[in-house]
């Protein structure tokens, strides 16, 4: 156990050592595990822009924060109601489709990043938000309506049919009776995107030219091809960046637990 | 009157089956947009030449497929990423198993331990990258700094320019990034064994070993065809790591075949190439999946 934990933590360890250090020093003379001097300085520089550095912490957060929002609910808006179809009824071709879309998101990113970059430079969206949403839907959409028909599957239909017979019709029946209970596992889905379309890389490399558009993991590559990298200030901006899918993972962790089993087990 | 109740109830069935299709109808039509049609746009590409993606395309047959094929950095990409693959999905498991049979066995701490445990799934592979390149970083970096001063080696070594140690190093990371979702499944699998079972064979004298052969993971069995299947996928599927730790170097001896096809695709500019070998991944990933679903049916009929 403690092995597993060592090897789990120690990284994170490191790097927290190394952002709370002033600039690194390459000629470190002994073995120090413990940042010393101690130094708050390369958090409180992310506050700013660093024109020197030409590193814009600030605005890789706010794009990110942008695409990984307006992917998370894009997909919910469209995989919601998708799932529910695939859960409650039956109809020419459904095993296809679903199988369909289950295969499709097996395969790498970078076969779909190739005909959709052709794609959005034809209708002129690289280096936008909408570009890397319309990318990120490749990986959500699949994931959110396969997790959410597991749900969905778990929620006893007879509360519905009840609506039904009193009058209401299947859509009111869909939104005011099966989609209460269903919101854990939609809270779910949502934050199982979140994570995912957080640390996104190869989309937004490809697609995203301007330094002003880069989302935080470009952002951070940003830092490091900058020359000589400065690996304190390197390693503050990772931690910096992981706060917030910590942050949600912490508190949801249970409901974010139940989309990775639940989807997954039901294949 | 037979007549009519049966058309009355098969214009019902009828009605039945068409009323899913606005539920699913807009899904369907952005998966066919953004995943279908380039998917297929991308098997057409294959047979094209593209000189550069701006210019004119022609038909070229398979000129494509035959550079690529002949390409040793390809096939050599095919065979690295079938040992990345199969090594780090093997560890996955393994340990993945190991780490949910000691977290499922805690008496105290275990929901702050499982979180623990999670954190490398949960910051992802970007972070990951990062995290061990400063880890591996030759000069002033924890393994090198421990490995010097335990007079273990004499010179910091530099992994990732070693042609030996690159490829493993790196698939430790994705190792690291990993587990935990092995962890994680098999957690919520051991969890939904009966209890009785394994508290029948234990009061029969059954050791904790043959409990664990016998009993568990029989019922484990399942869940371990699903994770491994996703983490093979999963695995060979990963571009980051490589790209952000070595750019598949040193002398493509940590290029899978995801750096191969970018690098094809946006530092060559061969668009036509490039989606000729991934049309060939496709085909691979493809038939392994129709394997792997086809033997899972028909061992467990009704299951798929």
């Amino acid at each position: 156990m403690v092995g597993y934990l060592l090897f789990a933590l120690v990284p994170f360890g490191w790097m927290l050592t190394a952002s709370l250090e002033p600039q690194t020093s390459p000629y470190r003379e002994h073995l120090s595990y413990l940042p010393s001097p101690l130094t708050f300085s390369n958090y409180t520089a992310l506050i700013r822009a660093d024109p020197i550095a030409n590193t814009d912490f600030p605005t890789y957060f706010v794009n990110s924060l942008i695409v990984v929002i307006c992917t998370v609910i894009l997909a919910l808006l469209v995989a919601v109601p998708a799932a529910y179809g695939f859960s409650r009824y039956r109809f020419f071709g459904k095993d296809v489709v679903l199988y369909g879309v289950m295969l499709q998101s097996l395969l790498p990113l970078v076969n779909f990043l190739i005909p959709l970059y052709i794609m959005l430079e034809h209708f002129d969206l690289l280096d936008t938000y909408a570009a890397l949403i319309i990318g990120y839907l490749t990986f959500s959409l699949p994931l959110n309506i396969w997790i959410l028909k597991s749900f969905f599957d778990g929620i006893p239909t007879d509360m519905e049919m009840s609506a039904r017979l009193d009058g209401a019709s299947a859509f009111r029946a869909f939104l005011e009776i099966a989609i209460p209970p269903a919101v854990p596992g939609i809270v779910a889905t949502a934050i199982f995107t979140f994570i995912l379309a957080w640390d996104e890389y190869l989309y937004a490399l490809t697609m995203i030219s301007t330094a002003d558009m880069r989302t935080l993991p470009l952002g951070i590559f940003a830092y490091f091809s900058e020359g000589a990298p400065n690996w304190s200030a390197l390693m503050a901006t990772a931690i910096a960046m992981s706060v917030p899918v910590v942050v949600v993972f912490l508190v949801l962790q249970k409901y974010f637990l139940a989309a990775l089993t639940k989807g997954a087990l039901k294949y | 009157m037979t007549e009519q109740v049966g058309a009355a109830s098969a214009r019902a069935v009828w009605r039945e089956r068409l009323a899913g299709i606005p539920y699913v109808l807009p899904a369907v039509l952005v998966i066919v947009a953004v995943m279908s049609y380039p998917f297929a746009y991308s098997i057409y590409l294959s047979f094209q030449g593209t000189p550069s993606y701006t210019t004119e395309t022609h038909f070229t047959g398979l000129a494509n497929y035959a550079v690529v094929l002949h390409d040793s950095v390809f096939l050599h990409s095919l065979i690295t990423t079938v040992t990345w693959t199969i090594g780090c999905t093997i560890v996955d498991i393994v340990f993945g198993m190991g780490a949910a049979i000691i977290v499922n066995g805690l008496r105290w701490f275990r929901g702050p331990i499982r979180a623990a445990l999670m954190l490398p799934y949960i910051v992802g592979y970007v972070i990951a990258s990062y995290a061990w390149l400063w880890l591996y970083q030759a000069e002033y970096g924890l393994l090198n700094q421990v490995l010097t001063s335990w007079n273990i080696i004499s010179e910091p070594v530099s992994l990732l320019s070693s042609l030996t140690w690159a490829l493993p190093a790196v698939m430790l990371v994705n190792i690291w990034k990993t587990m935990p979702f092995a962890m994680i499944m098999f957690l919520a699998g051991l969890q939904a064994i009966p209890e009785q079972t394994v508290m029948a064979a234990e009061l029969d004298g059954a050791s904790p070993m043959r409990i664990f052969f016998e009993i568990k993971l029989p019922y484990l069995r399942r869940v371990l065809v699903i994770t491994s299947t996703l983490l093979t996928f999963q695995n060979f599927n990963t571009f980051t790591i490589p790209y952000i730790m070595t750019s598949g170097g040193p002398l493509n001896e940590t290029e899978i075949v995801s750096n191969y096809i970018y690098n094809l695709a946006f530092t060559n500019l061969n668009f036509g190439g490039a989606a000729a070998a991934s049309v060939i991944v496709m085909i691979g990933l493809m038939a392994f999946a129709v394997v792997y679903v086809g033997s899972l049916s028909r061992r467990q009929p009704g299951v798929v």
